[in-house]
């Protein structure tokens, strides 16, 4: 037994994910896992980790640094290759309820960042304990959550279902869908209904339509609100909540197999 | 249906015209028709229009009758004149408005139920008296209010929802519309706004009666196998003729198109029409040929979309009135009644 497996067993199966935190404090792994390892064995001096390497962070990225830490020491000690990661796990649940009824809130607000309000200036500096933001009351954190992007919700595309009838181009607020006919991907670029020029961000293109054209959406400018979905007659577009899982060290399953 | 209303968010890039509107301003409120309803799409491409011609808003009078497509003007050009009027009495009360006030751009709504059987009578009248107007049918051939009979413009043959097929003979608008004079006459299918739009744009420039037939299939009643209106249907049997683009001036055409590809009609009012021709034995001035093109098309089954006439020097009902130049609300008291001895001046003129 190598030290990285006997930490990996002993601190992160035994203690679960503060163990994790232990070897980033340490600072034997980098967030980025997996590059650094010298060959041959970890290297301190070369494979920082955490606040060290990274700056201010919060715990939660210390936690996914940690996890992702345990992993390859796991992979290392067991003379695997650390750059062979386990894939994510990805979910996509559809969020139709009704005809037109969502389980995500998909009224887009337009209000702009509510402010939290603060205790009277003449009472905070009066009364050194007194805490000058008081929280937002039910009524103001419910606007404020209002106001949410829903950016995991994702506007998904069933060619075989769409009639073509134009409905989701005719609604959509920021004219990101556009059917038409197939091109490379520049030049279909500048031919969408407002063309999408930004190349570092993608558009969602699918064939497979019964007249040869494709869809195009322009992700950037999408806003979410589900309208296509719900002016589609055939259910071709769905609203779908993406969830990205991060493979993870599991105490309990780590636990079973060291004991196996 | 949708319930929330259109999100006022836009693209940020979105096109302003000439006068500072953007193409969102001529929009109305949000459609309460079925989810991927065919009228919604000409509404669309009636917000197309308007935006692209830089129409001011307040100038356009809206006209509708009943029934769901008599329902669309709600739902486009919410900042301009509206009448919702009586089942069938659109091109009526069309006519009136025109008469009162002749500088209003008129747009007249209407679907099949309305125009090709309540309204038959009063659609025939308004059309051979050539007002000054943008008659837009909304063609599904069934009533989608009463879930779904045959109207008077379902094809002989095709099949309701259920399988039983229609057995009346129907009513081709458009044949209707040569018939009885429109200056200006065309035919389009909601899926295909690169041809409808433009088709718009040209009759709302028209001075005359403008009438377009738009097929729209009604995606809750006649959008299956069988039916001669839905979206499969008319994309595999259209048979376009031509495709519009209106120009304004003289200066934009230029002249090096392939001979007989292009034909450049100017209107009355100066603006040009340019047809670029997919049928090249298809000439769109000539209403007795386009007549019988589009009969032997029929026949085969073919639906014929495109501008399929018009008359460059149209004239509207004003011109034949000799009405005056300025409409009523803009004459004084005195004008608007002359008096007693006026009276008794006409009338002896008559004796």
């Amino acid at each position: 037994m190598g030290l990285g497996e006997d930490v990996f067993e002993r601190d992160a199966a035994g203690f679960g994910q503060g163990a994790a935190i232990v070897v980033l404090g340490c600072g034997a792994v980098r967030g980025d896992l997996h590059a650094d390892f010298a060959p041959g064995g970890f290297d301190v001096e070369e494979a920082p980790g955490g606040d060290a390497a990274f700056g201010p962070k919060n715990i939660i990225w210390a936690v996914a640094h940690a996890h992702q830490a345990a992993i390859s020491i796991d992979k290392f000690c067991q003379a695997q290759d650390i750059a062979d990661r386990p894939a994510p796990g990805v979910t996509l649940v559809s969020q139709k309820m009704g005809i037109h009824e969502w389980s995500y809130d998909n009224d887009v607000s337009i209000d702009l960042r509510f402010k939290v309000p603060h205790r009277e200036k003449k009472l905070s500096l009066i009364d050194i304990k007194a805490e000058v933001e008081l929280g937002f009351d039910p009524e103001l954190a419910l606007k404020e959550a209002h106001r949410c992007l829903n950016c995991d919700v994702q506007t998904v595309f069933a060619p075989k279902l769409c009639i073509e009838c134009d409905a989701c181009v005719d609604i959509c607020p920021v004219d990101c869908i556009t059917f038409t006919d197939d091109g490379e991907e520049a030049e279909l670029r500048t031919r969408l209904n407002a063309p999408a020029l930004d190349m570092t961000q993608d558009i969602y293109v699918s064939d497979g339509l019964k007249t040869g054209r494709i869809m195009a959406k322009d992700e950037d400018m999408c806003l979410h609100c589900g309208l296509c979905a719900e002016r589609c007659p055939t259910g071709a577009w769905d609203m779908q909540r993406f969830l990205l899982d991060m493979a993870q060290v599991n105490p309990v399953s780590a636990k079973l197999e060291a004991l196996a | 249906m949708t319930f929330l209303p259109k999100p006022k968010l836009h693209h940020p890039k979105l096109a302003s015209n000439a006068l500072g509107f953007t193409r969102r301003d001529y929009e109305g409120s949000i459609s309460t028709l079925c989810a991927g309803c065919g009228h919604d799409s000409i509404s669309a491409a009636i917000i197309h229009a308007c935006f692209e011609l830089d129409l001011p808003p307040h100038r356009i009078a809206k006209l509708s009758g009943i029934g769901c497509s008599s329902k669309t003007p709600t739902y486009f050009l919410g900042n301009s004149h509206g009448f919702n009027s009586v089942h069938g009495r659109m091109p009526s009360v069309l006519t009136g408005a025109n008469l009162a006030n002749r500088e209003l751009i008129y747009l007249g709504v209407s679907g099949d139920g309305d125009s090709a059987s309540i309204g038959f009578g009063q659609f025939a009248h308004s059309i051979r008296r050539g007002v000054n107007m943008t008659y837009i049918v909304e063609n599904n051939g069934v009533y989608g209010l009463t879930k779904g009979q045959f109207s008077a413009t379902a094809d002989k043959g095709a099949k309701n929802k259920r399988g039983v097929p229609n057995n009346d003979e129907p009513i081709d608008m458009v044949s209707m519309a040569l018939q009885l004079g429109a200056t200006y006459v065309g035919r389009s299918f909601s899926g295909d706004k690169t041809q409808l739009v433009p088709l718009i744009k040209g009759a709302l420039t028209h001075k005359g009666a403008a009438f377009i037939d738009c097929i729209s299939p009604c995606v809750a009643f006649n959008n299956h196998d069988g039916s001669t209106k839905s979206f499969d249907y008319v994309r595999e049997h259209n048979a376009a003729v031509n495709f519009l683009d209106v120009i304004e001036t003289r200066d934009e055409i230029t002249a090096d198109y392939a001979p007989g590809t292009v034909e450049i009609v100017r209107q009355h009012d100066g603006t040009y029409l340019k047809l670029r021709k997919i049928a090249n034995d298809y000439d769109a001035t000539d209403r007795i040929s386009a007549m019988n093109y589009l009969q032997t098309h029929h026949a085969r089954g073919e639906i014929v979309t495109g501008l399929l006439y018009v008359d460059p020097d149209a004239e509207d009902m004003h011109a034949a009135l000799g009405t005056a130049m300025a409409p009523l609300n803009g004459m004084s008291d005195e004008a608007l009644v002359p008096g007693n001895a006026a009276l008794a001046k006409l009338n002896a003129s008559l004796r």
